[in-house]
């Protein structure tokens, strides 16, 4: 693998100092990102690797965008560690089918996590976008790649099956939720 | 349960909150930026409004049940030159296919791959398949290896493919190979300018 080094250059120049300013916004937050869906001593890899991919293509790096840009990253880079832990060692094996197990939380509820749980693992990423990143639903939609009015009417669905759930699990069927188990349920089966 | 109130006691379970980042304005941070900034720009620059997104969704319906498992066998085999003297090598155990992450229904971008050392790669043209395998005449060997040929026996894969392109006589491919398995999600498939420009750029021509 050759390791050409490019000539300096305005271009360079001013190459670097824009990531240099996508990585100041973006370093801390970004860390956080992966801390919350992996463990805490393959986080400073991702990372790394998310920043990498972001100084490779900083030209797509959309003005304005640079933080969920690079969560979507981090999240694609999340996903390659994982295929990497699973080409090292066969034991994994049998954890692949689980998703990404975030460390613990700051504080327990064991209702809330046992209800996120539930949530199908689309639902799951949404709602932690929403309320841990805390990012609005245009933002979401460049994290995942999708439409910003597809990311509007996911976030609204995954909270109102959040929400459902936490009812429901409190023995307090809202009126509006007749059925929402099994709705849920069956966007898990879809999904999975 | 309004949406402020949601957000607040799922707040309350961030993880994040009881870990500590590393300050952007510290050291570490300082080594990190200047670490990535003298990397090279391996991937040849292409306009991004005309560079094909060769992002490879898990074949969650096209490989379904068949991806999870995937498992072509393979055999790296040097064949024998007229003379009769080359050694063929030491048989080589190839898997194909990645469990599907459920949590990740998605490739990385081929762009976005960043080579790992030991990375093989080689482009060529198939020549034979069978039931159980498929031959490929190497043109180019990227790194890792100078065989003539490549054997990939498949024997466990209903259909033999790449991301579910399947192998045809006369086809060229470009293939990579890490830790004694086939690469795909994209990784390998069939040659094109893009996708050996991005090999190009991976192994350094």
């Amino acid at each position: 693998m050759s390791r050409r080094r490019a000539e300096p250059s305005p271009v360079d120049r001013a190459r670097r100092a824009r990531f240099e300013r996508v990585f100041r916004e973006v370093y801390e937050p970004l860390q956080a990102y992966v801390r919350r869906r992996c463990d805490p001593a393959s986080a400073d890899d991702v990372v790394a690797d998310a920043l990498l991919v972001v100084w490779r293509r900083l030209d797509d790096v959309p003005d304005g965008l640079a933080l969920p840009w690079s969560y979507g990253v981090a999240r694609r880079c999340l996903a390659n560690h994982r295929r990497g832990d699973q080409r090292r060692d066969a034991l994994v094996e049998r954890l692949q089918a689980e998703p990404i197990l975030p460390p613990s939380p700051a504080e327990h509820d064991e209702e809330l996590e046992a209800v996120l749980a539930q949530l199908a693992v689309d639902d799951r990423e949404i709602v932690r976008l929403w309320a841990w990143e805390q990012l609005q639903p245009r933002e979401i939609a460049v994290v995942l790649d999708i439409t910003p009015n597809a990311a509007a009417i996911r976030v609204h669905r995954a909270k109102q099956r959040l929400a459902a759930l936490l009812r429901t699990d409190a023995g307090v069927p809202g009126k509006d939720d007749e059925g929402a188990e099994h709705k849920v349920l069956g966007h898990r089966e879809e999904a999975t | 349960m309004n949406d402020d109130e949601l957000q607040q006691r799922l707040r309350r379970i961030d993880p994040a909150a009881r870990s500590s980042n590393h300050p952007v304005a510290g050291p570490r941070a300082a080594a990190l930026l200047e670490t990535i900034m003298d990397t090279p720009l391996h991937i040849p620059e292409t306009p991004s409004s005309t560079r094909p997104r060769r992002t490879r969704r898990w074949a969650a319906a096209a490989v379904a049940g068949a991806a999870v498992v995937v498992a072509g066998v393979g055999a790296l085999a040097l064949t024998a030159g007229d003379d009769g003297t080359r050694e063929t090598a030491a048989s080589v155990t190839y898997s194909f296919g990645e469990a599907v992450d459920p949590t990740m229904a998605m490739c990385l971008p081929v762009t976005d791959y960043m080579p790992t050392p030991g990375l093989i790669g080689f482009k060529g043209t198939v020549v034979a398949t069978t039931g159980t395998s498929v031959t490929v005449e190497v043109s180019k060997w990227f790194a890792g290896g100078d065989a003539d040929q490549v054997q990939l026996n498949t024997t466990d894969v209903a259909i033999p493919a790449l991301d579910g392109v399947e192998f045809v006589v006369g086809g060229e491919y470009l293939v990579t190979v890490l830790d004694g398995q086939v690469l795909t999600c994209g990784l390998s498939g069939p040659a094109d300018p893009v996708l050996e420009s991005i090999f190009e750029g991976w192994f350094g021509g």
